[in-house]
C-alpha cells in the first residue's frame, strides 16, 4: 500500500512539474513585462534607477505578494548588482547561473538606450511545494486505509482460520473425550471445508457402520457416543471480529463530520431565538448526546428482545437514514430532529455491539472483548474525523454527510451478510431503587459526579466544539482540524491499554484519576496562553492522554468503592448507572462551552473548562479524603 | 481402516486466499482514487490559481494605462491609444475571449477582439463582484475596477478566459492521472494476485498434508502445530474406534435397548 502510493504520488509529481513549468513561465514573463514597462514609465520623466529611493521596497512587495517569484533584481548593462528584492544573492554570477525556464531577464530601455537587466526567478520548486501542500493528506490518507485494511484482514483471519481452527480443535477434544455425535459441517469453514468434510465422512462412516442399528448409545467397553443422527454442525463464530467491522463501519461513518459539524451547524439557517451563535452552534451537538444517552436503556432492552442481527441492521439502517436526511437538512429545526434520529440509531448500534459481545464472552474473555469494542469505537472515530475533514474541504460538508450515509447502509449489508443471528442477552434492567442504592454511596457519587463527568465535558465542550471553532478562527485549514483531531484518539488508543494494565496493578486508583484531571485541566488551559495550532494540538493530545490515564481508572474504582452495591445489584447495573451519569457531561459539555464563549470568548471558555475541571478534581481529592478511613472501617477488604 | 477421500474439483484454499487478494485490491483501488484525487484537486487549484494571478497581473498592467490617462484628466472615450493596447493584451494569450475596457455604466468603450463586444456588454454587466471571479459560462473573468486621482469609479477593466480551453487542459491531465493510477493499481493487482496464489498453493500443500494425516494416523508429526495435532487426534482416535467397533461387530452381542447393563 505505502509503496504504491508512493509510485503513484511520485508520479504525479512528474506531471505536475511538467503541466505547470509552462504555465509558471509564461507568468514569469508576464509579471517581468509589467515591472518592466512600469519602470520605463517612470524613468521617462528623466530620474535614474539609484535615485528611485522606494524600488527596494517596490520589488520585495512584488517577491511577497507571489509565490512564484523567488526574488527580482536589477544589474547594469555591464552585470555589475544594482537593486534587489529580499532574496537576491549578494553576487551578480550567481543570479545569472540561474537557469532560462526560472529567470527572466530583460532590458530596461530609455530612448533606446539600455540602462539596467531585469532579473526576475521563479522558484524551480514551486511545484514540488504545491505537491508538499497535499503531502500530509496523502499520508493521511494512507495511514486511514491501512488502518481500515488492518480491520478488514481481522475480520477474514477472524473467519476464514480462526474460526475453523477452533472448530476442528474443538472437535479434536470431544472425540478424546468420546463424544463422535456431532460433526463440522463444510459452512464457515473456510478453506478447511474439505478437511472437515472429510472428517465428518469419516465420522458418518463409523456411526452408519455400527450406531445406526439403534438410534443413540453409550459403548461401555470403548467409553464413546454414538449416533445415527448427529448433534449439528460444530461452528465457532467469532464474537469480537464479526461485530467489530461493523461497529467500526457505523462508527467511522459518524464520526466523518466530527471535525466540521459546529461549522456546518453554522452554515444553516437559525430560527431567531434570541439565542447566541455560540450556543445555537452547540444545541445539535449537545441534543445528539442527550438522545444518544436517553436512548440506550431503552435501545438496549428492545435489542435484547430482538435479538442482535435484527437490532444492528435497524440501528445502522437509522443511522445511516438520519445522516442521509442531515445532508439535506436546510434549517437548523431539520438539522436538531435529523440528528436526534441520527442518535437513536447510534445508541441501538452502540448498546447492540456491546451487548453482541457480552452474549458471546464467558467471564475470562470479556475484557479482552471489551478491548476490542473499544479499540474499533476509538479506531472509527479517529480515521473518521481525519478522513472527514479532507472530504469536506474539496467536496463540501454534504457530500461528506451522504459518503457517511452510504457507509451506514453499507455496514448495514455487512451485518445482514455475515453477523449470526443470536440470541439476545439478559441483562438486569436498571431501576429506580438501583440509583437511589448508588445515591448513597458518597464515594461512588463523588467519582461520578467529580470525575467521570468532567471529563465527558472536556471532552464534548472542548473538543467536539470550543476548540474546533478556535481553529477555525485563527485560520487553520479543515484537513489540519482533522488531523489535530487525531490526535486525542491516537493518545486513547496508544496509551490506554497500557494505563489500564497500570490501573489494574496499582492499589491507588485514586492517584490515576486524579492525575487525569489534572492532565486534562492542563490540557484545556495551555491554548489560552498561546493560540497557535501547534498548541492546540499539544492541547488536544494531552487530553487525551489525561484521558488515557484517567478514565480506565475512573471505572476501577467507581467498581472498587461501590463493592456493597456490586454485591446486591451486580457489577452491570452499577456500571450502567456510572454510564448514565456520565453522559450528563456528553450533553453538558457543548452547550456549557458555547455559554463560555458566547459572554468570554475562546479564553474565556477553556478558562472555565479547565477551572471546573481542576474544581471538580481538587473537590474529588478532598472528598475520597476524608471518607477513606471511613470506607476502610466499612470495608475491613 | 477408513480411508478420507475429498472431492478436489474446487480448492478451498485458492478460493479463500483469492478472496482475501480481491479485498486487497479493493482497498488499494480505493486508495489510490482518493490519492488521485487528491492530486488532481491540488493540481487543478494550482493550475487555476496560476492562470487567475496571470490574468490579474495583465488586467491591472492595462488599467494602470488606463487610470494614467485618466489622472491626466482625461475621459475613457478620449484615450484613443486604448483600443490598441486592448488589442495587444488580447493578443498576449490565446486562451483570452476577449478584453473590454468599460465605463462606469459597465458599458464597454473598448473591446477586442471586435466581434465579442456584444458579449463582452452581456457579461461585464453582470459581473458584479470582484476578480478573479468563476463566473457560469463559457468563461472565466477577472475585473478590475478602474479609479480616478479623486478615488472615483471610472470604470473596469475585464478579461475573459477560455473556460473551454482551460477544461480541455484539465480534463486531459484527469485523463492522464487516472491512467497512471490505472496502471499503478493494475501493477500492484498482480503482484498482490501473485501473493495470493503462492500462499494459497503453499495452503492447498500444508491441506493435503492434512489430509495425509487424516488418512494415515500413525504418520508422524514432525512440529507442534496445533491444527495438525488436532487433526492427528481426531484421525488416531477414530481409527481406534473404528478398530474396535470393528472387532465388536463381528462377535456381535445383543444390546435390546441401546443400554449395556453396566450402565444401570
Amino acid at each position: 500500500m505505502l509503496t504504491a502510493s508512493a509510485l503513484l504520488s511520485y508520479l504525479a509529481l512528474r506531471q505536475f512539474r511538467s503541466e505547470l513549468e509552462p504555465e509558471l513561465y509564461k507568468k514569469g514573463q508576464i509579471l517581468g513585462d509589467s515591472v518592466r514597462r512600469h519602470l520605463e514609465g517612470v524613468l521617462a520623466y528623466g530620474l535614474e534607477l539609484d535615485e528611485l529611493r522606494d524600488l527596494p521596497e517596490y520589488l520585495d512587495s512584488l517577491v511577497q505578494n507571489d509565490t512564484t517569484i523567488l526574488y527580482i533584481a536589477l544589474t547594469t548593462p555591464d552585470g555589475r548588482l544594482l537593486q534587489g528584492s529580499q532574496g537576491t544573492p549578494r553576487s551578480a554570477a550567481e543570479l545569472t547561473a540561474v537557469p532560462h525556464p526560472h529567470r527572466h531577464s530583460l532590458s530596461i530601455k530609455r530612448d533606446g538606450q539600455i540602462l539596467a537587466q531585469l532579473h526576475l526567478v521563479q522558484d524551480s520548486r514551486y511545484a514540488d511545494k504545491r505537491m508538499q501542500s497535499i503531502r500530509l493528506d496523502i499520508l493521511t490518507v494512507v495511514a486511514i486505509g491501512s488502518l481500515i485494511a488492518y480491520e478488514l484482514l481481522l475480520f477474514w483471519t477472524a473467519t476464514c482460520f480462526d474460526s475453523p481452527i477452533r472448530c476442528l480443535q474443538a472437535m479434536a477434544t470431544a472425540i478424546r473425550d468420546g463424544e463422535y455425535r456431532y460433526r463440522l459441517g463444510s459452512e464457515n469453514k473456510g478453506p478447511f471445508r474439505h478437511l472437515a468434510e472429510a472428517i465428518d465422512q469419516r465420522l458418518d462412516r463409523i456411526a452408519i457402520g455400527f450406531a445406526a442399528r439403534v438410534p443413540e448409545f453409550q459403548d461401555a467397553a470403548t467409553g464413546c457416543r454414538l449416533a445415527a443422527q448427529s448433534l449439528g454442525p460444530l461452528s465457532y463464530h467469532h464474537p469480537i471480529a464479526a461485530i467489530r467491522w461493523p461497529f467500526f463501519m457505523v462508527i467511522f461513518s459518524d464520526a466523518l463530520s466530527v471535525s466540521f459539524f459546529p461549522f456546518y451547524v453554522d452554515s444553516l439557517q437559525a430560527p431567531a431565538l434570541g439565542i447566541s451563535k455560540e450556543i445555537l452552534i452547540s444545541l445539535p451537538i449537545s441534543l445528539f448526546m442527550l438522545v444518544w444517552a436517553l436512548a440506550l436503556p431503552f435501545a438496549g432492552a428492545w435489542s435484547d428482545r430482538r435479538g442482535r442481527k435484527i437490532a444492528f441492521l435497524v440501528g445502522a439502517g437509522i443511522t445511516a437514514v438520519g445522516l442521509l436526511a442531515t445532508a439535506a437538512a436546510e434549517t437548523l429545526l431539520s438539522l436538531l430532529l435529523w440528528r436526534s434520529l441520527t442518535a437513536v440509531g447510534y445508541a441501538i448500534v452502540f448498546i447492540t455491539a456491546q451487548g453482541y459481545i457480552t452474549d458471546n464472552t464467558s467471564q475470562e474473555n470479556r475484557t479482552r472483548g471489551m478491548a476490542g469494542f473499544v479499540s474499533a469505537f476509538f479506531g472509527g472515530m479517529l480515521c473518521g474525523a481525519a478522513i472527514g475533514s479532507i472530504l469536506a474541504e474539496r467536496l463540501g460538508y454534504r457530500a461528506t454527510f451522504v459518503i457517511s450515509a452510504l457507509l451506514g447502509f453499507l455496514a448495514a449489508l455487512f451485518v445482514l451478510r455475515f453477523l449470526e443471528r443470536g440470541r439476545g442477552g439478559s441483562l438486569r434492567r436498571l431501576r429506580w431503587a438501583d440509583f437511589r442504592l448508588l445515591w448513597g454511596n458518597t464515594r461512588f457519587m463523588a467519582v461520578a459526579l467529580l470525575a467521570a463527568i468532567p471529563s465527558k465535558i472536556a471532552l464534548t465542550g472542548f473538543l467536539y466544539y470550543a476548540v474546533l471553532l478556535h481553529l477555525k478562527a485563527i485560520g487553520t485549514e479543515q484537513s489540519d482540524i482533522g488531523r489535530a483531531m487525531v490526535a486525542y484518539g491516537a493518545a486513547i488508543v496508544l496509551l490506554a491499554p497500557l494505563a489500564a494494565g497500570l490501573v489494574d496493578r496499582a492499589r491507588q486508583r485514586s492517584g490515576f484519576v486524579v492525575l487525569g484531571g489534572l492532565l486534562a485541566s492542563l490540557a484545556m488551559l495551555l491554548p489560552y496562553f498561546d493560540q497557535s495550532l501547534l498548541v492546540a494540538v499539544l492541547g488536544i493530545a494531552l487530553l487525551g492522554i489525561g484521558h488515557a490515564v484517567g478514565v480506565p481508572a475512573q471505572l476501577a474504582l467507581a467498581t472498587e468503592v461501590s463493592r456493597t452495591e456490586v454485591e446486591r445489584i451486580g457489577s452491570g447495573t452499577v456500571m450502567g448507572l456510572f454510564r448514565l451519569i456520565e453522559r450528563l457531561g456528553n450533553v453538558s459539555g457543548p452547550l456549557l462551552a458555547g455559554t463560555l464563549m458566547a459572554g468570554w470568548g475562546f479564553q474565556g471558555a477553556i478558562l472555565g473548562l479547565s477551572g471546573i475541571n481542576l474544581l471538580a478534581v481538587i473537590l474529588l481529592t478532598l472528598l475520597l479524603s476524608l471518607t477513606a478511613s471511613r470506607a476502610r472501617g466499612g470495608d475491613p477488604a | 481402516m477408513l480411508v478420507a477421500t475429498q472431492s478436489r474439483k474446487e480448492r478451498a484454499g485458492a478460493v479463500a486466499f483469492r478472496r482475501v487478494g480481491h479485498l486487497a485490491i479493493l482497498i488499494l483501488a480505493f486508495l489510490l482514487a482518493l490519492i488521485s484525487y487528491l492530486d488532481y484537486a491540488n493540481f487543478e487549484k494550482t493550475y487555476l490559481d496560476l492562470i487567475a494571478s496571470r490574468s490579474r497581473v495583465m488586467a491591472e498592467d492595462l488599467a494602470q494605462a488606463v487610470e494614467y490617462g485618466l489622472n491626466l484628466g482625461l475621459r475613457l472615450d478620449q484615450m484613443t491609444q486604448l483600443g490598441k493596447l486592448v488589442v495587444e493584451t488580447q493578443a498576449a494569450d490565446p486562451d483570452i475571449l476577449w478584453v473590454a475596457v468599460a465605463d462606469s455604466q459597465d458599458k464597454p468603450l473598448f473591446t477586442a477582439p471586435p466581434e465579442a463586444t456584444h458579449s463582452a456588454s452581456v457579461r461585464v454587466e453582470a459581473l458584479t463582484k470582484s476578480h478573479p471571479e468563476l463566473a457560469p459560462g463559457e468563461s472565466y473573468f477577472t475585473r478590475v475596477r478602474l479609479t480616478n486621482s479623486f478615488g472615483r469609479d471610472s470604470g473596469s477593466v475585464v478579461i475573459a478566459w477560455s473556460r473551454t480551453a482551460v477544461n480541455t487542459k484539465l480534463g486531459r491531465v484527469a485523463k492522464e492521472m487516472w491512467q497512471q493510477t490505472l496502471a499503478v493499481l493494475g501493477l500492484f493487482a498482480a503482484l498482490i494476485l501473485l501473493v495470493s496464489f503462492v500462499l494459497a498453493r503453499g495452503f492447498d500443500r500444508y491441506e493435503a498434508r492434512l489430509h495425509r494425516l487424516l488418512a494415515q494416523p500413525a504418520l508422524a508429526l514432525d512440529n507442534q502445530d496445533t491444527l495438525e495435532s488436532a487433526v492427528a487426534s481426531i484421525a488416531g482416535e477414530t481409527d481406534r474406534l473404528s478398530q474396535a467397533l470393528d472387532a465388536r461387530l463381528e462377535r456381535p452381542k445383543p444390546v435390546p435397548t441401546g443400554r449395556l447393563p453396566s450402565e444401570d
